[in-house]
Order: structure tokens, then sequence, then C-alpha cells
């Protein structure tokens, strides 16, 4: 991938956070493990895996809201990976990132104009009364009628409450938004006029998405590229086409199966993966997945597999394919 | 599109939540009743002057220790002072004491409490010390050191009991800023670029409010009390000014001959405890229904 | 919607809330059977009233501000709003046994989960504690735990999310119930354990006999394990009919737009169907049919009188002047 495309890379990261017993470090919970990938300038990558699969570790990770382990966070062509808060500053004009939860992610003694308005204030952009035609006009680009700029998020329902949460993160035009999870607690009629307006703002205004959820069809719908995670690892990584007919790891092939779809086809009726997760902080030998794999070989257990090309831009890492 | 998606908004009247917990305090009748009272001393204690039936310090040398007349409403005292008209007098050092120390606990109190809370790790735990070190003196003990190093005196009634009263807000402070800063709300501001201290004043603290404003209620009739016991013990205000305390401090050596002259001070004392903390009650489940257990 | 009689029989049930801001009309004029071995799926998204019908079956809306203003519930012809607070008692986790979303809340961190399975047994049937022991670990065995020994004298902290769920599934199959209703009981659970519970639920029907009802938001799940489908919107019963014919044929709009809004792996498509606007309020809600303001087939009518639950010749009610023009009686409680 040509060097200037890329707008954000993450190369070999770790993440582990020390599990404390009696104030001294009794190892580590893995959250994220040797995880490398690219997401280029105005496309969406999207991040699928269970819960404790180190996806939203990874999210933070990459826009420094929590320190790295190991490895490197490149971000439009600077090395941010050691960067203090202070330094990182100026940089979060060009990141962002919109929450999960819609009521936790809004202050509820702000007004919808402070909160809207806020990253302008801390990045010093535009004067006070420009700050406020700006926050209109992105009340309207996001589907809230600007009269209400003066309302409080309790007055909001949780679908409107998630467009305050998306003005507020393209108010200082970022090249890039994490998306955690962004339509994960709303109601199935309000995550389609959400994940729209994501989409409709993507194309408008160019930004490149990381798009984190458990929720495949979600994901599947707005990515171009798909990685899939699995205790902390990187173990599928490809365009969105190739997991509707092409997936290669038993792990994403298990999870693809797994989500019940709408309409009744015998594919359903597959045996589900079977056995709970491995706990993060005693990750197996070998292939994280070789305790629930179904085609588990004696190499599994002992050697961990690398994440390979195996077609053009398919990146998978099992020792199988 | 946007027209639609607003349309609940539109049905809902506009308020804050303040006006919310305004609506929801108006319906308690007693919470009603103390605020008109309270409202109505601090009247008091401006307007003194203007109230008071005598100047202070007047002496009517015919009336010693009398009990209630016409002349006098609630007797005189020892000196032929309006008892009524101390009691007027005396209510100005009651609330500035509520008031004044109150600000001072609050002030450090929120300031380290946030700090405790927002940083955590060696700060908090140093800044826990320091406050289970002041909380582990009987309070009143505490004072009465402070009173001694520092010498009688309103201004100095002030700073003892401030530094007294501060460890219970800035407990409840820190334990409150170490859930709000989990919040999501407290990310995005730092994704934002916010620094520290930007933070704790526009996310951390007024989401404190509505608590500060609730300790602060319930914390002013004690410090009255402390100022009481103070004055009492002849260590807070001195005579010729009144406070209710020295009054009542004063009252004790003539309680067979004009019982009445211990008496009003004490209702006032009492009444004015009483309304504060009843205020205070209504005002934390208006205000913070989760606070139920405070 | 069967001749045999059904195992469960609910009839006009209607579930109100009197707040501060007016009565809430939670539950409106609800009716539903679910026939012996059958799963009933409702399904519908926050504030439809798919959990208050679920609460108000087992008798737990919280009374004030909530009440079951009127219907009935009749379990085997028998009326069990009419049963007194201790007969209720036995029912509950006896008869009718019940999954909650939330695993970790459901169950008590203080006792070991043989514990409450034991308590559970020994509250319905009548048997000694060795014999509960005994059957507490055969159910444990029966969800699918393995060790079930060793995990009997286990905290639930110490267990999974999906495991704890399996633990619920145990305690509410201890007492052998005709009847499990299911409230959400994988929305916590991530993919691959979810497709595990389904799958234990389905084979524990097989097993037990038992008949279920599945609530929950997630029309995939619906769909993989409901023979009957129960769509609601603000309160009321939106379609009726067999699951499969409800999801390949919908026939209210509300249900066809709903479908079409969820991203699907099978037909991709570009932009995704919005239903405008938003769920109304459940204490003011809009003249004419609940759905009007959102609906993209809005007719006058539709917008002045309330359209009735009829149905069509094969059976299914639907709830939509498009299907019959016959208008819904005054509601008698408003």
């Amino acid at each position: 991938m040509p060097e200037q495309e890329v707008l954000m890379a993450v190369e070999r990261l770790d993440k582990w956070f020390p599990v404390r017993k009696m104030g001294r470090a009794r190892g580590y919970v893995k959250a994220v493990n040797d995880v490398s990938l690219q997401i280029r300038r105005g496309e969406t990558l999207g991040i699928v895996g269970e819960s404790g699969c180190g996806k939203t570790t990874l999210g933070r990770a990459m826009i420094r809201l929590t320190d790295v382990t190991d490895g490197r966070v490149v971000f439009d062509g600077q090395d941010i990976t050691h960067l203090s808060e202070k330094e990182l500053r100026p940089l979060r004009r060009d990141m962002q990132i919109i929450f999960q939860d819609p009521y936790s992610s809004l202050n509820p003694r702000m007004t919808v104009g402070d909160i809207i308005s806020e990253p302008l204030v801390f990045q010093n952009m535009y004067t006070p009364a420009e700050r406020i035609e700006r926050v209109r006009e992105l009340m309207d680009l996001c589907g809230l009628d600007p009269i209400y700029i003066r309302r409080y998020p309790h007055e909001f329902s949780g679908g409107q409450r998630q467009r305050i949460g998306i003005a507020r993160a393209i108010a200082v035009n970022p090249k890039f938004v994490l998306c955690d999870e962004p339509v994960s607690a709303l109601d199935v009629s309000i995550q389609s006029q959400v994940i729209n307006l994501l989409m409709d703002l993507q194309s408008r205004t160019g930004i490149a998405y990381a798009f984190i959820s458990h929720n495949l069809n979600v994901v599947y719908h707005v990515s171009r590229r798909i990685a899939v995670l699995y205790l902390g690892r990187v173990v599928e990584l490809a365009d969105r086409e190739d997991f509707k007919t092409n997936r290669a790891h038993p792990y994403t092939k298990a999870l693809f199966e797994a989500i019940p779809q709408v309409g009744f086809d015998e594919q359903q009726k597959r045996a589900p993966l079977t056995g709970d997760l491995p706990s993060p902080v005693d990750l197996p030998d070998g292939c994280v997945f070789h305790t629930r794999c179904p085609y588990t070989q004696p190499r599994c257990r002992t050697e961990v597999p690398e994440l390979r090309e195996i077609d053009r831009g398919h990146f998978v890492a099992c020792h199988l394919v | 599109m946007s027209i639609k998606a607003n349309a609940n908004v539109q049905d809902a009247a506009y308020t804050s939540f303040y006006h919310d917990a305004f609506v929801r305090l108006k319906k308690d009748k007693v919470a009603i009743a103390c605020l008109v009272f309270i409202v109505l001393l601090i009247l008091v204690a401006i307007f003194a002057p203007l109230i008071a039936p005598y100047e202070e310090g007047y002496q009517d040398t015919s009336a010693i220790l009398e009990g209630p007349s016409s002349k006098h409403w609630l007797g005189t005292d020892e000196f032929g002072r309006d008892i009524l008209t101390r009691i007027i007098y005396g209510s100005r050092i009651s609330l500035s004491v509520g008031l004044i120390a109150e600000a001072i606990a609050v002030t450090i109190g929120v300031f380290l409490g946030a700090l405790a809370g927002y940083y955590g790790g060696k700060i908090d735990a140093v800044i826990s010390r320091i406050i289970e070190v002041f909380a582990s003196f009987p309070h009143i003990l505490f004072a009465i050191v402070i009173m001694f190093v520092l010498g009688t005196g309103v201004i100095n009634v002030f700073l003892a009991i401030g530094f007294v009263g501060w460890t219970g807000i800035a407990r409840i402070i820190r334990a409150q800023v170490m859930q709000l800063k989990e919040k999501e709300f407290v990310e995005a501001a730092r994704a934002s670029g916010g620094s520290d201290l930007k933070i704790i004043l526009r996310h951390l603290i007024p989401n404190c409010l509505s608590t500060i404003i609730v300790v602060v209620t319930m914390a002013i009739p004690s410090d009255i009390m402390y100022e009481a016991s103070l004055s009492f013990l002849g260590l807070g205000v001195q005579p010729p000014v009144s406070s209710w305390g020295e009054m009542i401090s004063m009252a004790r050596k003539y309680l067979r001959t004009n019982p009445t002259y211990s008496v009003f001070p004490g209702i006032a004392l009492v009444l004015t405890v009483l309304a504060f903390n009843l205020l205070g009650d209504a005002l934390r489940d208006a205000l913070d229904p989760k606070l139920k257990n405070l | 919607m069967t001749d045999k009689q059904p195992l469960l029989k609910v009839r006009n049930l209607c579930t109100y809330f009197y707040t501060d801001e007016g009565i809430v009309y939670a539950l409106d004029d609800v009716s539903f059977d679910v026939a012996r071995g059958q799963t009933l799926g409702i399904v519908g998204e926050s504030g439809s009233g798919k959990s208050v019908t679920a609460l108000s079956i087992m008798r737990l809306v919280q009374t004030p501000p909530g009440r079951i203003v009127s219907g009935t519930v009749e379990l085997l012809g028998d009326d069990i709003l009419k049963k007194s607070k201790k007969e209720m008692k036995q029912i509950r986790g006896g008869k009718i046994g019940m999954i909650f979303q939330e695993p970790m809340t459901s169950l008590n961190p203080v006792y070991t989960v043989g514990n409450q399975i034991m308590e559970s047994i020994l509250l319905h049937g009548d048997c000694d504690r060795k014999q509960a022991r005994e059957r507490a670990i055969e159910m444990l065995r029966l969800v699918g735990i393995p060790l079930p020994e060793k995990r009997f004298g286990e905290y639930p902290h110490q267990l999974s999310g999906g495991m704890r769920q399996r633990v619920m599934i145990a305690i509410a199959l201890s007492c052998n119930p005709q009847l499990l209703i299911c409230d959400e009981p994988t929305t916590a659970l991530d993919v691959t354990i979810q497709a595990q519970i389904l799958e234990l639920i389905n084979e524990l029907k097989q097993k037990t006999g038992a008949s279920v009802i599945m609530i929950t938001h997630d029309l995939g799940v619906i769909s993989r394990v409901a023979d009957e489908v129960l769509v609601m919107y603000a309160g009321k019963a939106m379609e009726y009919g067999s699951a499969r014919d409800v999801f390949t044929q919908p026939r209210h709009p509300y249900t066809a737009a709903l479908l079409k809004s969820i991203p699907n792996l099978e037909d991709d498509v570009e932009r995704l169907h919005v239903i405008e606007g938003m769920v109304p309020s459940l204490s003011k809600r809009p003249a004419g049919c609940l759905f009007n303001p959102r609906c993209k087939h809005v007719m006058p009518v539709c917008r002045e009188k309330r359209p009735a639950l009829t149905a069509g010749p094969d059976g299914r009610l639907v709830r939509c002047f498009l299907q019959s023009d016959a208008i819904e009686k005054e509601e008698a409680h408003a």
C-alpha cells in the first residue's frame, strides 16, 4: 500500500495491563498482542471480536488515550507512540472518538451547544461567535434542529444523543474517527439512522473510520476492510467481500456462522463453537484459538501462527491455511 | 429529517437539571417552610439594626435580668440588655460562621478531594492520609487547639471551624470524582485535548455541585453548633459581641433567677440548626436520589 | 392459534403505569397463546412493552406505579392473575421459570451456584437436601456445564457470562416448569456464546417438552428459535403469526421496515433502510395508529382512527388499515 495513503498504522502493538495483588504485579492481562494494521485515508476499517478480545483497548491505543506497552503507532506519518499528553494535544484535532454509551458520553450538566463546541474550545479554533455558527451547522449536518442548542442532553433520546456525540467528534474536522460500538446501545430502528449518518459524513468529508463492534452485520455493512480479533490478536484481516465468500480462519468461520440471521436457511444449523474464551491473564500457548478450534493440530498447541498474506490483501493467522 | 427527529423534544418543556430539582423540592412542604425560615433569618441578620427594638449594647439599668415583658419581649440580661436585640445581632455571627467557615471547608475539601480522586496513586495516598489524620481528631477538640494557637476572635472562629470541617466533603468529592472520571464524557474531553485542570473544572466539579450543595447545607448546622460550643467554652466570640453560644454560656449563671435568658437563644439555635438539617435532607432527595444513604 | 388447549392463554392484558407525567400505557390490550412445546417470540424495541409482558405474566410488575388493569392470563385454563401472593410464589419458579438478561445481577454473589439451585428445588419440590443436591448437580450437567460437582461449590463471580447464564437456565428448569420465559437471555453475551445458549434452550425444550416465551429485540435470535412471533410496538401487538411467515412476508409496515433496516450479510445494500423518527412516548401517544408518524404508507385514516388487530385468511393477525378497515373499540380504561 503506498505510504502516503496510510493514515493510521499500528505496528506490532502490545498493550498489557499489570494484575496487582497485594500491591505487586502478579502477571499481566494481555489485552492486545502483536497487532499490526493500517487504515487508509477515507476508508473504514472494521474491527470485530467478542468481549475481551482487546478491540476497545486497541482503539484507545490507536488514538493514544492509553499508553502502549510495546510497538508503534504512526498517525499521518508521525510516530505518536511515545508523545506526552501535551505533545498530543494539537494532534487531537485530527483524531476523534465516538462512544458506545449515549448516556455517559455526554456531560449532563452542559448544554448541547457547549458539548459540541468543546473540542473547538480546547483546540482554540474560531472565535466564540463563529463557534456558535459552527455548532449550528454541525447540528444541522447531524440531523438535529439547531434551535435545541441550549437544551441539556437528558431531554434527548438515545439516538439523538448519539448524534450529538457524532457532531462533537466531527466538529474539529478530524481525519480519523474511532467509532467504539457507536450503535450497540441503540434500538434497531435507530441504528440504521445513525449508521447512514456516519456513512454520509464519510462520503462528504472523507473521514477515515476505525469501526469497532461486536455486531458483525453492522461491521460488514459499514467497512471496506475488516480485522477479526481474538484474545488480543488479529486472526484475519481482509476486504469485506472476502468475509462473505472466502473466510479462511476457523474462528472467523464460526463467528460468522454464529450470527443469527433473519430468514430461514439451513446453513444456520451448524454446530456452534464449544467452550469459553480462555482468560487473557493466562493465554494458551501456541495459537490462541486452539482450545476451541475444531481442527487443532499438535503444532497449533506450541507454535504461534504468523499473520500471513494468503491472497492479495487477505491476511490470516492460522497454520492450516 | 431533523424536524421529525426532534419532535419529542418539542413536547417536553424546556427544563434544566436545577429547575427539575426545584420542582421536586417545591412538593416538600417542610422543606419550603425551612427555606422560608432560613431566608427570613438571613434578612434579619442583614437588617438587624432596623429590626432590633434596641441598639446593640444599649443597657436598660432599670431592668436587670427580667423576664419577658411588653418593654423587653424576651426579657433582659445581667446588664439590662434586651435579649431579643442580642439574639437578632447574634444571628449575624451564627450565620456568618455557617457560611464563611463552610466556604473555607468547601474550598479546601473540594480542591483536595478532586485532586485525590482524579490523579489517584501517590497523590491520592498522601491526601487520603492527611484526611485521615485530620478526621481522627475529635472535631471540637481540634477546634479548641486551633483557637488556643490563634487566639480568640471572630475571624479565628471561622478559620478554626473551616479547618476542622473539610475532611468530610473531601472524602465525598474524592469518591465521586473517582466515579466520574471513568465516564466517557471525561474521556471525550481528553480526546479533544483538554488539560487536566480544564477537565476538573469543566466536567468533574460541576457534576459534584449537587453533592456539594447538599453536604454544605448539612454541614452548616454543625458549624453553627461548633461556634456555639466554642463560645460557650469561652474560646469563641468574646463579649460584648453577642453570639447565641456566648449568650447561653453567660445565661448559665442565672439559670435559677431568669431561666428564659438561656431558653430563648437556645430556641433560636435549635430552630436554625433544624431548618438547615431538614432543608439539607430535602435537597438531597431533590437533587440526587442516589445519595439516600449520605 | 391452535385447536388444542394452549398452555398459556393471554387475553386483553393491559398494564399501565400511573406516573407524575400521566398514565403510561406500557401494555395495551395484548392477547396471545403459547402452545405446548412451542416457542413464542416477542420482539420489539425498547418501550414496546415486551418486558412488561413477561413481568405481567409473572405478576412481578412493580405496584405502584404499575398495575395490571385488566385481562386474563390462563395457565392451563387457570387464571393466574386471580392467584394469591402465596400461590404465585409456587407458580414462579415452579410451573413458570424465568431467565433474565443480566445473569450477574440475577445471581446472588454471596451464595454458591449449587446452593442457589438447591434453594429453588427445596422451595418448590418436596425432597430432602441430599436429593436436592443430586438434582442440582444433574441440572448443571444437563445445561452443559463441565465438571458439575466442582462448579457446584463455586461462586457466581468465578464463572464466565455464558456459564452464569447456563446456571440461570439450570435454576429456571430445576422444577420442571411447563413454561420458560426468557427475557433477552443472550443480549449480554457474545455471539458464539449466544449461539450455544440458544442451542441449549432449543435442546432442553425438546427434552423437557416445556414451552418457551423468548423476548428479545434481536430479530435474528427470534428467527432462529421461535415458532410463532408477536411483533410489539408502543405497548400494542402489531403483527402476530408464524415466525417463518412473518419474517419472509411481513404484512405490517413496521415489521417490514424493521426487517429492512437491519444490515444483513445476504443482501448487500449500499444504504440501510431507515425508519424515520422515534418510538412515541407511551404517556403521550399519537392519535390514530401508533405507528403513523413513522409509517411510509400512512393514509389520512391512520391519523384519526386506531386500527384493530384483525386476522387474515391464513390466521395471521395484523394491526393495519392496509390489511383491514376494522377500527379498534374505544379503550375502556383510558
